[in-house]
């Protein structure tokens, strides 16, 4: 009897030691976002684990460091200086043991300090989608125009958080606003440059946003997000019309949109106006129509070397370029005979003044391209030099080679034949590769093509001074090539838990290369739970 | 060969007209409690066990005997972690340890064990596409266990029977860096840093039946 009542306490313990203890976590849906290159990082999200991995590449070795963020990551987007990371985490609702209730934040990672708490915002809404400023001042969350997923009750589409990313989280800050809508949502946001208006009762530079939906351009004041957002209908004429792109022109306090099913290219001028109330806004928009007369395609925006702003807007339907001087709206057309839809300005970069355009037909794969000068352009008593160059083959895709003349032609969509124009010379050289071209970045000096192929485990250099190609065996297979700031080529392979093939430049030497393994579930088991 | 086999034989029954030598096995589970482990699976380790015991020349009081004994553990568990990740966790120990008798009534010993050594924890991360990350270090375990023999036969030379036992382990937590696994060839590869998983404890309570004979 002794030995029976001790057996059924043994088993007892057994069993009650095999109960399954074990944390939620563990059983969640992974999304990993990334990788999201950063200045001298490159980071990724982890929608499981709630963290972001940065891995380091500023010394010989990569440094791993992560970063806790909140519930179920869905957006992220690196800052325009690429020195902060901006994630939107959707939150949870706890149901079951093990989880809580966290709602939607906005999170801001300084990534030159990864050791450094990061900022959350609570923003309300699972947004899934982010728009920052050049300046990196202020951001926009929204929705997408298919939304987040499909949770939740109601979904408000043209509901926008906006946040003051220079100051600290605060009742108002971020601001939540529902702009009016005319049966649109937001298709996208572009936010300007800090932009001053000249006479406003606030006369310092504030960022303003260009929020894009079918028919409709709304514009608001982001240093002023409790005003009135200013709606502009677009679709008066009858015909339904698309914004589809925006520039700025920060000197005067305008923006140039470009719209599918317009003729012409908007300028959109805030001028001053006397606010009725505190609550209303000190600026209207004036609206003009430039000649581009033929429904542009495309529009680029540059400034002379006097630092007179002028706009690029090709009209295929008028077989012709037209140049706006963008303080006047005097505009200069000159024919072509293409139907251009892509307008690449040379050489570009910050403070740099272009002096060519290069026009090219991707839309209709025509195997030529044009080279507009830019110098004297606006002297209406000189005749504009337009070069054309023949190609072998249709261009299906072209790609500005950063800080430098080049430009990459893609000739098929498979991106497998591919060319390399010089805009100094005038002249194309075509790229032979092994397969598809599945990914590609350009050295940050522009002196070197990366390119790797999925199914290919090497990676191609092409030094464009001389177009010599080089390759780099690889032990696995690449996934994503992408090359940081300081020069550093990082080659993803894709692989859950983490392998990348760091080489510390497009001249290294396989001895120089390192594989770093197991990032993505670095230090995983001695998380508590 | 047969002279040999005879002359332990002899030996050993010069030694002692009782029984001296032990041979257990069965297979045992051990439920894994610790946040690491529970990180890679949510099953418990499952194996198999053989040791092998002598019985030691002290004096013990009545139905008391000293038992030394060496222990081998080979058991493993499977999980997944994030719906796509597939986890191996494999654990080979040794230990070397002692255990204490005391015969209860015929037919039934009860005992309480005590053993010390070395242990390799393994670890294999497989993802969907079938990519595999592994990693195998050596940790320490201390595992202490109670239990009964229940003998269907007794006599002096020779028993045979049922052991039960319930048991814990505690384990030293093993810093594991699984690496991109590769086909075993001459390829020259690049150097490689592997990121630390972190630590895998793989202590817990533990339950073992098996056959156990000493002669």
């Amino acid at each position: 009897m002794k030995t029976l009542l001790l057996l059924a306490a043994a088993t007892t313990v057994a069993l009650s030691a095999c109960e399954d203890t074990r944390p939620r976590i563990w059983d969640r849906d992974r999304e990993i976002l990334g990788p999201i290159p950063l200045k001298a990082q490159v980071a990724y999200v982890d929608s499981a684990l709630d963290r972001v991995t940065l891995i380091d590449l500023v010394g010989d070795h990569p440094v791993i460091h992560h970063v806790q963020v909140g519930r179920r990551a869905a957006y992220a987007v690196p800052s325009p200086d690429r020195h902060k990371l901006f994630v939107i985490t959707r939150g949870e609702e706890a149901v079951h043991q093990g989880e809580i209730d966290q709602s939607p934040l906005f999170w801001v990672i300084d990534t030159d300090h990864p050791d450094a708490t990061p900022t959350a915002y609570a923003i309300g809404s699972p947004f899934d989608r982010v728009s920052v400023s050049p300046d990196g001042q202020k951001a926009i969350a929204y929705f997408s125009a298919s939304g987040p997923d499909a949770e939740g009750f109601f979904r408000n589409p043209n509901e926008l958080a906006i946040i003051d990313l220079a100051a600290e989280p605060a009742e108002g800050n971020p601001v939540l606003d529902t702009i009016r809508s005319f049966g649109s949502v937001p298709t996208g946001i572009a936010l300007s440059p800090p932009m001053s208006i000249a006479g406003a009762t606030d006369p310092d530079p504030r960022t303003f946003a260009f929020i894009l939906s079918a028919n409709n351009l709304t514009v608001l004041d982001t240093s002023h997000p409790s005003r009135r957002e200013i709606s502009i209908r677009l679709d008066l004429a009858g015909t339904s019309v698309v914004p589809q792109e925006v520039v700025f022109a920060p000197n005067t306090a305008s923006a140039y949109v470009r719209s599918d099913g317009a003729r012409d290219v908007l300028q959109v001028l805030l001028q001053p106006d006397l606010p009725a109330t505190d609550a209303s806004n000190d600026f209207r928009p004036v609206l003009a129509e430039l000649g581009a007369g033929g429904g542009p395609t495309d529009i680029a925006v540059y400034d002379d070397p006097s630092g007179k702003r002028y706009l690029l807007a090709a009209t295929p339907n008028t077989h012709e370029i037209v140049v706006i001087d963008a303080d006047t709206a005097q505009f200069r057309a000159i024919p072509i005979n293409d139907p251009i839809d892509r307008i690449l300005l040379f050489p570009s970069g910050e403070g740099v003044v272009p002096t060519q355009a290069l026009l090219a037909s991707v839309g209709s794969h025509l195997s030529r391209v044009s080279v507009l000068d830019l110098a004297h352009l606006q002297d209406p008593l000189t005749t504009a030099k337009l070069d054309t160059i023949v190609l072998d083959k249709p261009i299906r895709d072209v790609v500005p080679v950063p800080d430098r003349n080049f430009a990459m032609l893609v000739h098929d969509d498979n991106r497998t034949v591919l060319g390399l124009l010089d805009l100094e010379t005038l002249s194309t050289s075509p790229l032979l590769g092994v397969g598809r071209l599945d990914s590609y970045d350009f050295s940050p000096d522009g002196s070197h093509l990366i390119g790797a192929t999925a199914g290919v485990s090497r990676v191609g250099f092409l030094a464009l001074d001389n177009l010599h190609p080089t390759d780099f065996r690889l032990d696995d297979l690449p996934s994503k090539v992408l090359a940081t700031a300081n020069g550093k080529i990082f080659v993803d392979h894709g692989q859950p838990f983490g392998e990348a093939t760091i080489i510390p430049s497009p001249d290294a030497t396989r001895a120089d290369a390192i594989v770093l393994s197991g990032f993505l579930t670095a230090d995983l088991l001695d998380q508590e739970h | 060969m047969k002279l040999v086999i005879a002359a332990i034989l002899v030996a050993t029954t010069a030694a002692r007209a009782d029984t001296s030598q032990q041979l257990a096995f069965g297979s045992s589970i051990r439920s894994l409690h610790s946040d690491s482990a529970n990180a890679l699976t949510g099953d418990s380790l499952v194996g198999g066990e053989v040791a092998y015991a002598y019985h030691l020349p002290f004096e013990l009081p009545p139905n008391f005997a000293l038992w030394g004994e060496l222990a081998f553990v080979g058991s493993s568990a499977s999980g997944t972690m994030f719906g796509n990740l597939s986890t191996e966790i494999a654990l080979r120990q040794t230990t070397l340890g002692a255990q204490l008798r005391y015969a209860v009534m015929p037919h039934v010993t009860a005992f309480a064990r005590g053993a010390i050594g070395p242990a390799r924890d393994a670890l294999r991360v497989t993802d969907a596409a079938g990519h595999t990350a592994s990693d195998a270090r050596w940790g320490a375990v201390a595992t202490g266990a109670i239990g009964i023999d229940l003998l269907a036969v007794d006599s002096q030379r020779f028993d045979i029977g049922l052991r039960l036992e319930l048991g814990y382990t505690l384990a030293s937590a093993v810093a594991l860096s699984p690496a991109a696994d590769h086909a075993s060839d001459d390829t020259i590869r690049l150097d490689m840093q592997a990121a630390s998983i972190g630590h895998l404890d793989l202590g817990g309570m533990s339950f073992g039946a098996g056959l156990v004979s000493r002669f």
